[in-house]
């Protein structure tokens, strides 16, 4: 109750007839007729030059009345426009303190750096996520395949390792992008960024970049224990090392794009359950293709995940051929997914 | 003094709403000054905030910062102004250490200069004993002064800030308001909205009411006091009769007699007199029932609370 101190004060001038403020009282935080906790210390905390203007302003301070509602005041929206233009032009715009930060390569890397930096702190809490989703998820369909006698040959190893693969991008990065971005939306995350002279192509880049990052334990986590479970040779090591950025990439558009038309938290959670059990058992990932009934079938010819499957096999069984059209068609598939998310994600609220 | 933001007819109509959140606002804000946007909830003023910090794109209308039109160029207004999270969502995974450290440098200030700026706001606001949890894991009123920290840090010439002492203990909040003060003194812009009008009264220069996405009142806060009821309101706290005294009972007829009276309780008593009859009045308190009598005493000018209930709430002027 700032008033409190104005009224003490006052009191006192009238008791004792002099116009001192030093007298008054600090902030008594008995106060509590109101049962406000609003004290304000008015001797410390006030700036000197407005600390008395209700009460003893000397006259040569005040602005006279008619000054004020000439210059200051429009007091009404009927009044509005033309006491506006009265204001407008007796003052102009004031020069931009400093120059427009000019972006150069320098600078760009650094702020990409610290973004990195900033996304890859999300580990922290979310490092289990992460290990679930892109281990434990595929690794357990794999189980359950290999343990109904699903594996019989070499041949069908290598497309349960393949598809186990594809899966653990689906069930890891791509399905945490869903949510997260769905979060994101809800608790207006990205107005944080926003906010600061960070282009919404440099964010994009570096949570693509962090996706891929946190495929890795999956991918060759599965790569190791499926190969040991399946009893295949490591083979293509090297090739499948170059091959994960282009698996990753569709599926992280597919996941950011998902999470972006997701309207709320919720709705983003509902769908990345439904992309584990398409990827699951709807679509030619771990179960073989002849197995799906003809609809499916049709709409696995549109699914990048059909495609990243198809190149880790034919990685694992050392098929160039069909490598090089599988690659073709990842490289479309990221190119459209990325840039899609790029454009749907909400960077000003419209 | 120069004009930092120049809003001009600003309207504002969510996607999917038919109610304007922003109805033709005009303002001015000025180089230095600290302007304070009230209103009650749902008003608007976020909505305006949100528009001016270059988060939201106005439907129509023009916004000029510093000359340049960022309605159309929103890239420009970063580099310029700094928005207190209104909560934190982002960079909840860092410890407070990093997340003022990155947003400095997000700001293009160097590594050095960052880290004094952090070294300092940690000193200043007193927020080491926050430091060693992830802001994930802090209280609401931490996070809250975590968020003041980030839009402070980077030395912005214009700052803007959403509620920023509600959720705040009262010695936290005071430190807030000091540090607001310091930043007016750097000659800093500063936009608040709030609704703390009495702690905001102490500190705001200019002042807009917003109700119904409309601008209601804009002025000085003392050319604004001018607008609402001039009356001085007497609140007098009379001391409770005790039980089985035969004391001189005051008569509330004399009280009445004062002027226009409301008795709020039996004890408490408000007497609104026109400012003339002030001094008069005092003595016929003073000769009626006495300061022996009373707890409680007051004399209460116009304050930015009456301007906002009056002119900003559904209180009509006049």
């Amino acid at each position: 109750m700032a008033e409190y101190f104005h009224r003490q004060h006052i009191l006192e001038q009238d008791k004792y007839g002099h116009a001192s403020r030093q007298a008054h009282p600090g902030p008594n935080f008995a106060d509590t007729s109101t049962g406000s906790a609003n004290h304000v210390k008015r001797g410390q905390f006030m700036r000197p030059d407005i600390i008395d203007s209700r009460y003893d302003v000397p006259a040569s301070r005040r602005e006279p009345q008619s000054l004020i509602r000439a210059s200051h005041l429009t007091a009404l929206p009927s009044q509005q426009p033309q006491e506006l233009h009265l204001t407008q032009a007796t003052s102009k715009a004031a020069d931009p303190p400093y120059a427009r930060h000019r972006a150069t390569l320098v600078t760009v890397a650094q702020q990409y750096w610290i973004l990195l930096k900033i996304l890859l702190a999300e580990y922290r809490s979310t490092w289990f996520i992460h290990i679930l989703g892109g281990l434990l998820i595929p690794v357990s369909f794999a189980f359950v395949i290999v343990s109904v006698g699903g594996v019989s040959n070499s041949q069908q190893a290598i497309y349960l390792l393949g598809g186990n693969m594809a899966m653990s991008i689906a069930t890891g990065p791509a399905a945490f992008l869903i949510t997260k971005m769905g979060w994101a939306r809800q608790v207006k995350e990205f107005e944080y960024w926003i906010a600061l002279p960070v282009s919404k192509l440099l964010l994009v880049l570096a949570i693509i970049l962090v996706a891929l990052l946190f495929a890795l334990p999956g991918i060759l986590g599965i790569y190791v224990f499926g190969s040991l479970l399946l009893r295949l040779p490591f083979s293509g090591t090297w090739s499948l090392i170059l091959l994960i950025p282009l698996g990753v990439l569709p599926l992280t558009g597919v996941g950011a794009l998902l999470g972006t038309i997701a309207p709320n938290g919720e709705t983003s959670s509902v769908l990345s359950n439904v992309l584990i059990l398409f990827v699951g058992v709807l679509s030619p990932v771990v179960l073989p293709l002849e197995s799906l009934p003809v609809p499916l079938r049709i709409l696995a010819q549109f699914m990048p995940t059909t495609y990243v499957a198809d190149a880790f096999r034919a990685v694992l069984g050392g098929q160039k051929t069909d490598l090089t059209f599988d690659l073709i068609i990842l490289a479309l598939f990221s190119a459209i997914l990325l840039t899609s998310t790029y454009f749907r994600l909400d960077w000003r609220n419209t | 003094m120069g004009i930092v933001y120049n809003i001009s007819q600003v309207t504002k109509i969510y996607r999917g709403s038919a109610k304007k959140a922003n109805d033709c606002l005009t303002l001015t804000i000025r180089e230095g000054e600290i302007f304070g946007l009230l209103g009650p909830n749902g008003a608007g003023k976020s909505t305006l905030i949100n528009q001016i910090a270059g988060i939201t794109r106005p439907t129509s209308g023009n916004i000029h910062l510093f000359g340049i039109d960022v309605a159309r160029n929103p890239e420009v207004i970063p580099e310029y102004v700094a928005l207190q999270p209104q909560r934190m969502s982002a960079l909840v995974d860092l410890y407070p250490r990093e997340a003022l450290l990155y947003t400095a440098q997000l700001r293009h200030v160097s590594k050095t200069v960052a880290r004094q700026q952090m070294e300092h706001l940690i000193e200043e606001l007193e927020l080491e004993a926050l430091c060693k949890k992830l802001i994930r894991h802090l209280s609401g009123g931490q996070q809250k002064l975590v968020s003041l920290a980030l839009a402070f840090i980077g030395d912005r010439p214009v700052q803007i800030f959403d509620e920023p002492t509600n959720e705040l203990d009262p010695v936290v909040r005071r430190r807030i308001w000091e540090k607001l003060l310091c930043l007016h003194r750097q000659g800093k812009t500063i936009i608040i909205v709030t609704h703390n009008v009495l702690e905001a009264e102490q500190v705001i220069e200019h002042v807009g009411i917003i109700n119904h996405g409309q601008l209601l009142a804009l002025g000085s806060v003392g050319g604004l006091k001018m607008q609402v009821d001039q009356r001085i309101r007497l609140e007098l706290l009379l001391k409770a009769q005790p039980l089985g005294l035969t004391q001189r009972k005051i008569d509330p007829n004399i009280l009445k007699s004062l002027g226009e009276t409301r008795a709020l309780t039996e004890q408490h008593w408000v007497i609104l007199c026109s400012r003339a009859k002030t001094q008069s009045t005092i003595n016929q308190i003073f000769e009626h029932i006495g300061m022996e009598n009373l707890d409680d005493f007051r004399i209460v000018t116009p304050s930015l609370e009456d301007v906002y209930l009056q002119l900003g709430g559904d209180i009509k002027l006049g």
